[in-house]
């Protein structure tokens, strides 16, 4: 058995209940993609997360390894919510096939409601191969209220 | 002010959210001494074992990779030996570190579960912390 000190008042009743509710399933998700490459043909690879937030701020992470194909390839990686820009990184490739790892990240300070989040890796120049390795090495993407 | 004692869990309405579980989410972290990855030791890993309530499991490790040249290594991440993500990095000269970062939004059952980081050598000689203060960082923690 636990204990719980309560030094001042508590209110437990509906609302409260609905509160604690909230904090208990604080909404989630992920996108794990499976590999693919950014060139000419293909110039962009979208993945969504959608949210229902209680007003608590929403943690976005975007992972993964670019595998330049021709030498200093490079792609965007860009984070949105309902179609406003949050922020964005450049990856850029050293050499052909010199794996350069990336983190995007960003806190976002949203009101409560129902949100979509994109993250969007878009080409550059080259050819950049996500997921060298196959999709188990393909770029996640996660977000979640904290 | 009055301080009042309550033995045991508070639960609230039908489905029984408990304060309990939302102060006693698991986590773990893990700061390698520093290594090498090379011909004589291919690889080397990492484990953090969690109990969790049921909620979803942040994993992430972070660090940079020395290389000689374009030497190259596979990190992965595993939850009871089944994997889970991966990711390639790669040096393009020597001494041009190159930073990385893994993570993966897991939703395994509540319960004991054990994570675990994997350096797989792929080519050369690659080493991960410099200094005492460069070290490979892998951390968990439910959401």
């Amino acid at each position: 058995m636990g204990k719980i000190k309560i030094n001042g008042n508590v209110c437990v009743g509906n609302a409260d209940a609905f509160l604690l509710k909230n904090i208990a399933n604080r909404p989630y998700g992920t996108v794990k993609f499976v590999a693919f490459t950014i060139d000419s043909t293909n110039t962009s690879q979208e993945g969504a997360i959608t949210l229902t937030t209680s007003g608590r701020p929403v943690y976005l992470i975007c992972t993964g390894d670019l595998n330049p194909g021709t030498g200093t390839d490079w792609a965007a990686v860009s984070l949105y919510r309902d179609g406003t820009f949050l922020k964005q990184i450049l990856v850029q490739g050293a050499a052909s096939s010199r794996n350069n790892p990336f983190a995007a990240t960003y806190l976002d300070n949203v009101a409560a409601g129902t949100h979509v989040y994109k993250v969007y890796i878009t080409q550059g120049s080259g050819t950049c191969v996500f997921g060298e390795d196959g999709c188990q090495e393909a770029p996640t993407f996660s977000a979640w209220e904290i | 002010m009055a301080t009042r004692m309550i033995d045991g869990n508070i639960e609230v309405d039908n489905t029984g959210y408990s304060l309990h579980d939302l102060v006693s989410k698991g986590y773990g972290t893990l700061r390698f001494q520093p290594f090498t990855i090379d011909a004589t030791t291919t690889i080397n890993t990492g484990t953090i074992p969690i109990t969790t309530t049921g909620r979803p499991v942040f994993a992430f490790c972070t660090g940079d990779l020395n290389p000689t040249d374009t030497a190259w290594v596979r990190i992965i991440i595993y939850r009871d030996g089944v994997q889970l993500r991966g990711q390639t990095v790669q040096g393009y000269a020597t001494s041009c570190h190159n930073p990385f970062s893994l993570s993966v939004l897991d939703y395994p059952s509540e319960g004991h579960h054990e994570y675990s980081v994997s350096f797989i050598r792929g080519s050369g000689t690659s080493v991960f912390g410099s200094g005492t203060e460069s070290q490979a960082i892998f951390s968990i923690f439910e959401i």
